[in-house]
């Protein structure tokens, strides 16, 4: 009953909602909604496997704006050489997997190695992340090359049967992260260093291990939404991210 | 109380343990555990008992100290490597080191052997199952096959406690107070347990402060007082008297 409370809460909201504007409960505006939502309920699911093992991750959306930005910069630089195709964004995209998962990497080991509160590391991330970006963009936005962008902005406003893209891609995170959550040996793991780390520890579960863990995949899903993200204004400033 | 002793067949030694120093609560510390036997490690309070274990599974930082199982060398710098090589230690803090009070029982029950039900995605029926087996086999009672760990007794804890440590098979159970907060019947439970398992040829140490119990079921004891080994007794040495003696430091200031 307790886990249906959420649940309840949003169906009164979107029953209000229809009673205000009836056009609320169309197929059309609940896409919309959706597909701008994905970018914060893709980055939830990471926030999941972190808050469950017990930490805590403030920095997700500066990092999304400095994933955006270096994604950006990276793509326009090999433009020249690859061509303004998918072949640049391919790159593109696996480059900001990859420094999405750095910066996971970072904050794990800071936490657990470092022995820092991960709300401390994470919240001088946060700073860090939205400066750098500040010094990259020297304060202004750095903008994707516009026929970059016309091939990229399938990726955002591209459908596929009917559905927008960004929904596809959430569903298929939140239900792999369910699924590695619940059904595997990793999943259990995290639920039981969350539930209580000294009883995991004596269990002979590698748990620094498992904690830095669940902040690369918190880093690949801020990837992954920024990889949705960058296609739909095509540029990024250090005002830039999920609010 | 206590289930008749059987002899233990001497020889063979299981696993060797060698120049133990955990900073601050056990100094140079040295013991053999064969196979079938139950080794007893009495001593006062503070002794450096808990720590000395935790410290050689890898639990607690540690300065030397060597290991052979089996005449082979072991390496032990976390406690996944033990779990390897069959050596699992059930902690005396049972709510704060020993269980999941909050996770249901079947995830505690095979936390330490999850990779048995990983192929790769996890089989909660299977799960289920070795439940049914483990509250069988172990007598564990519980409301309900879903309740939550914390809600059972605490002699149905230790019991689930030790449910989870042997479900890893182990050759060596390191068990620690294994009967604080139990109530009689259990006890005699757990009792029956160790001596059952001790026969199928594990190696079994028992940490208590029970004097009683130490001499009721082990079959040698090794006393420890301040951090180090005061006193091996077994045969007819296992009394209270004697045992006493050492852990306090009226006899062997410095036994080898």
């Amino acid at each position: 009953m307790g886990s249906l409370g959420p649940l309840i809460g949003l169906a009164a909201l979107v029953a209000l909602a229809t009673i205000l504007n009836p056009s609320f409960l169309t197929v059309g505006n609940i896409f919309n909604v959706l597909t701008r939502t994905s970018f914060i309920g893709i980055i939830a699911v990471g926030g999941t496997f972190v808050i469950i093992a017990g930490g805590i991750d403030l920095s997700v959306g500066s990092m999304t704006a400095l994933l955006a930005g270096s994604m950006i910069l990276f793509m326009n630089a090999l433009a020249p050489t690859f061509g303004s195709g998918w072949l640049t964004i391919a790159f593109g995209v696996l480059f900001v997997l990859a420094l999405g998962a750095l910066f996971g990497l970072g904050h794990g080991l800071a936490i657990t190695k470092g022995r820092i509160e991960p709300f401390i590391v994470t919240l001088g991330t946060l700073g860090i992340f939205r400066s750098v970006l500040t010094y990259l963009s020297e304060g202004g936005a750095i903008t994707l090359k516009l026929d970059l962008s016309d091939v990229y902005s399938h990726v955002y406003y591209g459908s596929l049967l009917g559905v927008p893209v960004p929904i596809w891609v959430f569903l298929v995170m939140a239900i792999g992260g369910g699924v590695l959550l619940n059904r595997t040996a990793f999943g259990r793991h995290v639920q039981a260093i969350g539930s209580n780390e000294q009883v995991a520890r004596f269990a002979a579960l590698r748990v620094d291990r498992e904690k830095i863990l669940t902040y690369v995949i918190q880093g690949v899903c801020v990837a992954v939404a920024t990889i949705l993200y960058v296609p739909r204004l095509g540029s990024a400033s250090p005002s830039t991210g999920p609010r | 109380m206590f289930p008749e002793k059987r002899p233990q067949d001497a020889g063979e030694v299981l696993w060797r343990v060698q120049g133990v120093s955990v900073p601050g609560w056990a100094e140079d510390i040295g013991f053999e555990l064969c196979r079938g036997e139950i080794l007893g490690f009495a001593g006062l309070v503070g002794a450096g008992r808990t720590e000395l274990f935790e410290g050689i599974l890898g639990l607690r930082h540690r300065i030397d100290g060597s290991f052979e199982l089996d005449g082979r060398p072991l390496r032990l710098r976390h406690p996944a490597d033990a779990v390897r090589a069959g050596i699992v230690y059930l902690s005396e803090d049972r709510k704060g080191k020993g269980l999941h009070t909050t996770l249901r029982l079947a995830p505690n029950l095979t936390l330490m052997a999850l990779r048995r039900y990983a192929h790769p995605l996890l089989r909660p029926d299977r799960e289920r199952h070795a439940l049914v087996g483990a509250v069988r086999d172990y007598n564990i009672r519980a409301s309900s096959l879903d309740a939550m760990a914390g809600t059972l007794s605490g002699g149905n804890q230790q019991k689930l406690a030790l449910a989870k440590v042997l479900h890893t098979e182990p050759r060596i159970l390191i068990l620690d107070e294994p009967t604080r907060g139990v109530d009689v019947g259990a006890k005699q439970e757990i009792y029956g347990l160790i001596q059952q398992l001790a026969s199928q040829g594990l190696g079994i140490i028992v940490v208590s402060s029970e004097l009683v119990e130490l001499i009721g079921i082990a079959h040698r004891l090794v006393v420890m007082r301040g951090g180090r080994v005061t006193g091996r007794l077994d045969g007819d040495a296992l009394n209270e008297p004697e045992i006493i003696a050492y852990a306090t430091g009226v006899k062997g200031s410095h036994a080898a």
